[in-house]
């Protein structure tokens, strides 16, 4: 091999190894995911039955969201079984569940999410503040938590609740709540929604199938009476 | 623009093909004059890798990876924007497995004014929080308070509204995006919600008839229902336990090192919520004070366990 040829192929050489080495990521399953995808699920479908909220904080502060859902619960009778109507239909109610998350205000503390299963009965709506109502507190901005420094709240005026019927979303997809900072919005802060659809995600993967697992693990969970 | 050395010509350093200062034997580079066949087309894919390394030292490997995710915002007008995948998650769960001592149940059913369903009962499970610290591979911590259990399970003499985490919804999981350098629970910060009152007594020296002196249970502490801590087994230097109390050295939850990106971290708990009765004292839960072994096993019995799935 000539001596142009080898300082060709060690020039090639070194920077190959410098661009895999600097990107780091290309042996990290978890940097490729950012990129390519591929390697871990994004959403819960198509394989499992949830609806992954996840609350993004771009704002440089501390951020507590209020996530709040509303799924139809089954109407029990005293031993536990289904009521149904004169027409045969399982009879159910809606009931709101509220989960309060607190994001940190630098990455990757600032991006946490919550499961809500969707199996047995389906959420229907999908959003910020307690009441799903625009008035409501959607975002605490600034406050240390209980027993810290006092915030403020940012109303989800601008961010409608989404619809599982209006096909926002459907069980398996991923939803997530952004804020970040914004001129001219109240409290300098925007607040957006995302919708990533699971049913059109691979089901397979090159690292273990998160939420596959998650469920197949609460199924295992039977309790010796039941 | 004047016109570029093809591979392989030989041009002078400071001449244009045909010009007069054109010289047989030297050569144009990029890099400046050297003898030899010309470079340009060498040069100028070394330079692109050259380049594409320095991005990706930089962290702007987009020059290889170009690919994100289209994310449609749903509502109001409707416009595109995009979000960078997550570059995987960690799931960290809670499953609550514990029970409830049936003479407590009993308790609250005859005196406590609960009515509960036989649905009820067998889905009954003691109301648990607890933090989970996770340390991310950056360094940065963050702390979730997880809750879980039978809501509203109390004594109707009292007023539930007045425990905000007895009737909030619980968290039974988080989801984090990876990596993940720790996750840990934190076990100074386990409790367990005491549904009921208990009476507190102390054995006392009284005078009984006739000045025979006598002891006698004195109601000293009436604590009303609330969140209560629970304590692991004391032990001795040896490993010995020296006092029973609510959850065995051998079974406090394990931390978690460095899970893998995309498992999940299943934290489970079994046991049972009980409470003392000071018998031929008192019917309603009671305890002497002074009976060490009894005071640190208020609250019940528990065992952790961690995995990973």
């Amino acid at each position: 091999m000539s001596s142009g040829c080898k300082r060709r192929v060690f020039g090639w050489t070194a920077a190959l190894a410098l661009a895999l080495v600097g990107c780091g990521g290309f042996f990290n399953p978890a940097f490729v995911n950012t990129f390519v995808g591929g390697e871990f699920p994004l959403t819960p479908g198509p394989g499992a039955d949830f609806v992954l909220v996840r609350v993004l904080n771009e704002t440089g502060q501390l951020a507590e969201f209020i996530v709040t859902i509303e799924r139809l619960e089954i109407v029990r009778d005293d031993d536990g079984s289904a009521q149904f109507d004169d027409q045969g239909n399982v009879v159910t109610r809606p009931q709101r569940e509220t989960t309060r998350l607190l994001a940190q205000a630098t990455a990757p503390a600032n991006d946490i999410g919550v499961l809500f299963p969707c199996d047995e009965t389906p959420v229907n709506l999908v959003g910020l503040g307690e009441n799903l109502l625009p008035s409501d507190t959607a975002v605490f901005l600034g406050g240390g938590g209980a027993g810290g420094a006092t915030g403020f709240g940012i109303p989800g005026t601008t961010l409608n609740p989404l619809s599982r019927t209006a096909g926002n979303f459907a069980c398996g997809d991923t939803v997530i709540f952004r804020a970040i900072r914004s001129v001219g919005q109240t409290g300098g802060v925007k607040l957006e929604s995302f919708v990533l659809r699971g049913f059109n995600q691979p089901s397979i993967f090159n690292g273990p199938n998160t939420f596959v697992s998650y469920q197949q693990f609460l199924e295992s969970q039977v309790r010796e009476d039941e | 623009m004047a016109a570029r050395p093809h591979e392989g010509e030989v041009w002078p350093c400071d001449a244009e093909p045909g010009s007069p200062g054109y010289r047989k034997g030297q050569s144009v580079t990029n890099a400046g004059c050297r003898n030899g066949v010309h470079r340009r087309r060498r040069g100028a894919l070394a330079g692109l890798a050259m380049t594409a390394a320095a991005l990706s030292l930089s962290g702007s490997c987009d020059a290889f990876n170009p690919a994100f995710v289209d994310l449609v915002a749903p509502g109001l007008g409707g416009s595109f924007s995009t979000l960078n995948n997550a570059p995987g998650h960690v799931v960290i769960s809670f499953v609550n497995n514990a029970e409830v001592d049936e003479r407590l149940i009993g308790f609250l059913e005859t005196s406590g004014g609960l009515t509960l369903t036989d649905a009820e009962k067998r889905a009954l499970r003691p109301r648990v929080r607890f933090l989970v610290r996770v340390t991310y591979s950056t360094g940065i911590s963050a702390e979730f308070e997880f809750v879980s259990g039978s809501v509203n399970f109390i004594d109707q003499r009292f007023d539930a509204s007045v425990f905000p985490d007895l009737n909030q919804n619980d968290l039974n999981n988080v989801v984090v995006v990876c990596d993940l350098a720790a996750v840990e629970v934190l076990t100074s910060s386990i409790e367990v919600f005491v549904p009921v009152e208990l009476r507190a007594y102390d054995l006392v020296d009284v005078a009984g008839p006739g000045g025979v002196p006598t002891q006698e249970f004195q109601l000293r502490e009436q604590i009303p229902p609330q969140f209560r801590t629970l304590q692991i087994d004391q032990a001795d230097a040896g490993g010995n336990v020296v006092l029973l109390s609510n959850i065995g050295l051998r079974d406090v939850p394990a931390p978690v090192l460095s899970p893998l990106c995309g498992s999940v971290v299943a934290i489970t708990m079994t046991g049972a919520l009980r409470v003392p009765f000071l018998e031929t004292v008192d019917d309603r839960p009671s305890f002497d004070r002074q009976d060490a072994a009894t005071v640190a096993s208020i609250g019940g019995r528990y065992e952790f366990e961690v995995a990973i799935k």
